[in-house]
């Protein structure tokens, strides 16, 4: 029995999201702990936050010189805002919610425990402390969702799909906040060597690959260092390379991968290219050009699974009849 | 808990807890044994009343069923003319509600054959029961309800047009805005049905109905809809629908698709139709009604009529073609405008409405405000008729929350409990 065209969609959106609001409660609560430590007017203010989520230009038509706490709400809480926490949170269990059929029960049921938690803690103006205990909470939460869905989940199809919506989010989410880390230690202002290195060990709490930076590199936290990790590394679940190769795995486990599977390639190819490049010796520029095209490319990979596999590209006439 | 059900009006809210009463309702197993049957013997009637009624209306010819009720019954859909649906069923499942009046008598209130909920509380409650008395349940006496999502798809598959091992059954919902998505979502899960919303849905040119999947198109065998009629097709019906499949109509007349319910089968579930059912069993049986109907009032009929308005103080009127207790006056509680608005409603409009005498309804123990207080309680059961019929153990009951009210709607602020049946010997 196949998975229907509009579940799959579901469950990879669903799990896009999920992903989404986890990175992004990671990225909040790391960014509000760092702000604590950094000195006065040190570039670290919440408009770069803001801008790594990719929500810069409707914060500014809507809000101008906002507080650091009303620049906080607009992305944990600010239901208006399409990529804070909440309604990142709201959207998984949206389209989750129809697909909840597949998903094992107790997945379903936690994902309501976390739109529970998005509705009492985040949404309502509380003290920051308040909201990054409850920012831990959703953390938490999800990571119980992957382990229930690892779990109790046969791969078939639906896992499949999961899977790869969860690996794209997670390359997608690397490498803008590399692209951010990138753009605010090139900052003349932030040149202190301390600064720098806060930075980019900011980089590595909020994708939690300190520790695994740590094991793995055993070298000062450089920032060449910490990209080549965060691109480079096979091992590493929250490594970009390590990120391509499970994404590659879902897909050609699918039927009639080969659109997407040929998506994949620029990627593979850019991450080779990456030796030849200057990225170690951090020519900004060149770093950020690189990045540029890897997105792009990412969201090739995303609409050629788009095309292949979700309803709005099913023809209607029966060309496309499976052997029944 | 996990078990919401959704209410129109209530805004962008769409979940809405269910409450649920711990005091289980038990029924003695010798008199449920007796009720089963009945239950039984009138889906079969009512299958052979509606197959009868598309066809050669053999009912209507021999002057059992009067010509005029079928022409002002709402339930019957043109389109279903002529149609054998496979094994002749038209009704596979069924929810019968019943009441149990003032003498202990038990009466089937209505027949629900279009699209019955309430299937899924029924399961989830006993789920509840058994966490919190699993002493009772060890001594082994109580039936058990949980079998039904496998019957069901067993009731299912045997009416697939094509005969393969494995028949592809998928559960057609309106959607997450509908109030009973939870079940649809739950049998689906528990029946490894595919749940689908219309726009899965593709009627082909050999007139197949095929599901939309990852690989591609795949032929869909039986639909369990859990749409109305009306929204089943936009072609044929409602063309205003976007829940339906366009041809769904034409590709189910040929016997390319097996829909459950099928469509027309609420000819038999309106409340004119229901005081004809006593007659309709022994003509179709030749068995008298093991379960009486409550008497029942015909406002089409002078007499009747004059009755009615005589005494629309003693009696509870029902529009003939409504659900959900909506539109209904209950003339004992009912303020004298009310009463009024009937009479007028009940004159312009004659054959759309039944009286029946307020019965004393029984009640049952129940949880309020941590005492135990008598609500009225009435009962659903579950019917299935396949190549074979069977019944739920119990069924749903639901209960009248407030104090003194009658009305156990789930969209009117009831609630339920666990039914038990027990004391079944050996």
């Amino acid at each position: 029995m196949s998975l229907l065209a509009r579940v799959a969609e579901r469950i990879y959106w669903g799990s896009r999201y999920l992903e989404r609001a986890e990175n992004s409660a990671r990225t909040v609560t790391v960014q509000h702990r760092q702000l604590l430590d950094l000195p006065a007017g040190a570039s670290a203010s919440w408009q770069t936050v803001i801008a790594t989520l990719g929500a810069n230009e409707t914060f500014r038509e809507r809000f101008d010189d906002p507080s650091d706490k009303l620049a906080m709400w607009y992305l944990v809480g600010d239901e208006q805002n399409p990529s804070s926490v909440a309604r990142c949170i709201r959207s998984a269990k949206e389209n989750f919610r129809t697909a909840r059929d597949i998903l094992p029960q107790e997945a379903w049921h936690a994902v309501t425990e976390l739109e529970l938690v998005a509705q009492r803690k985040l949404r309502r103006r509380l003290a920051a402390r308040s909201w990054c205990e409850a920012l831990d909470t959703i953390v938490e939460i999800s990571q119980r969702i992957n382990g229930l869905l690892a779990g109790s989940m046969s791969r078939g199809l639906g896992y499949q799909f999961l899977l790869a919506g969860r690996h794209l989010e997670r390359m997608d989410m690397v490498t803008r906040v590399l692209d951010n880390a990138v753009l605010r230690t090139s900052d003349r202002r932030s040149g202190s060597i301390i600064l720098q290195r806060a930075i980019w060990r900011g980089v590595l709490l909020s994708l939690s690959a300190y520790q695994m930076y740590r094991q793995q590199v055993r070298r000062q936290i450089y920032g060449r260092n910490v990209i080549d990790f965060l691109l480079t590394d096979e091992n590493f679940p929250r490594a970009v390379h390590y990120n391509l190769d499970r994404l590659k795995r879902a897909i050609i486990s699918l039927p009639r991968p080969r659109a997407a599977r040929e998506a994949l390639a620029p990627l593979f190819e850019q991450l080779a290219a990456l030796d030849d490049l200057e990225a170690k010796a951090l020519d900004a520029p060149a770093v950020r050009r690189w990045i540029d095209a890897f997105q792009a490319d990412l969201a090739g990979v995303h609409h050629a699974i788009e095309g292949q596999w979700f309803p709005s590209a099913l023809p209607l006439d029966g060309s496309n009849d499976a052997a029944v | 808990m996990g078990i919401t059900f959704t209410v129109y009006s209530e805004g962008t809210n769409i979940d809405r807890a269910w409450p649920f009463d711990i005091v289980p309702r038990t029924i003695a197993w010798r008199e449920w044994s007796r009720i089963q049957r009945g239950l039984k013997q009138r889906l079969a009637a009512l299958n052979r009343f509606i197959d009868d009624l598309y066809n050669a209306q053999r009912v209507v010819t021999d002057g059992v069923f009067p010509r005029e009720v079928l022409a002002g019954a709402k339930g019957f859909l043109e389109p279903c003319v002529g149609v054998r649906p496979p094994l002749g069923i038209w009704a596979h499942v069924c929810g019968s509600d019943l009441v149990r009046g003032g003498d202990g008598t038990v009466f089937v209130l209505e027949d629900n054959l279009r699209v019955p909920s309430g299937v899924s509380y029924m399961l989830e409650n006993r789920i509840v029961t058994k966490q919190v008395f699993p002493e009772l349940f060890r001594a082994g006496s109580i039936l058990p309800v949980d079998d039904y999502p496998s019957l069901l798809l067993d009731t299912l598959s045997d009416i697939s047009p094509r005969d393969v091992e494995e028949p592809r059954v998928v559960v057609l919902t309106p959607g997450i805005y509908n109030s009973a998505y939870f079940e649809h979502a739950y049998l689906a899960q528990r029946m490894g049905a595919d749940l689908v919303e219309g726009a899965d849905l593709e009627v082909g040119r050999d007139y197949s109905v095929y599901v939309r999947t990852v690989r591609g198109r795949e032929r869909v065998d039986v639909i369990y809809r859990r749409i109305n009629d009306t929204s089943l097709d936009p072609r044929v019906l409602d063309k205003d629908s976007l829940l339906g499949v366009p041809g769904l109509i034409e590709a189910w007349r040929r016997g390319k698709v097996a829909l459950a319910n099928a469509p027309g089968s609420g000819v038999a579930d309106d409340k004119v139709v229901y005081a004809y059912v006593p007659e309709l069993i022994r003509y179709y049986l030749g068995e008298e009604p093991i379960i009486p109907n409550v008497p029942t009032y015909l406002c089409s009929d002078d007499e009747q009529r004059e009755y009615v308005l005589d005494h629309i103080d003693e009696l509870v009127v029902k529009p003939a073609n409504e659900s959900g207790g909506y539109g209904l006056l209950i003339g004992p509680q009912a303020s004298q405008a009310k009463r009024n608005e009937f009479v007028r409603l009940i004159r312009s409009e004659p054959r759309n409405y039944i009286a029946q005498p307020t019965l004393d309804i029984s009640t049952a123990p129940t949880l309020v405000n941590n005492e135990l207080v008598p609500r009225h309680v009435d009962l659903r059961p579950f019917i299935l008729q396949g190549k074979s019929l069977s019944v739920t153990a119990g069924g749903l009951t639901r209960v009248a929350l407030p104090e003194g009210s009658l009305v156990v709607n789930s969209s009117q602020g009831g609630g339920s409990k666990d039914t038990w049946i027990v004391g079944r010997p050996g």
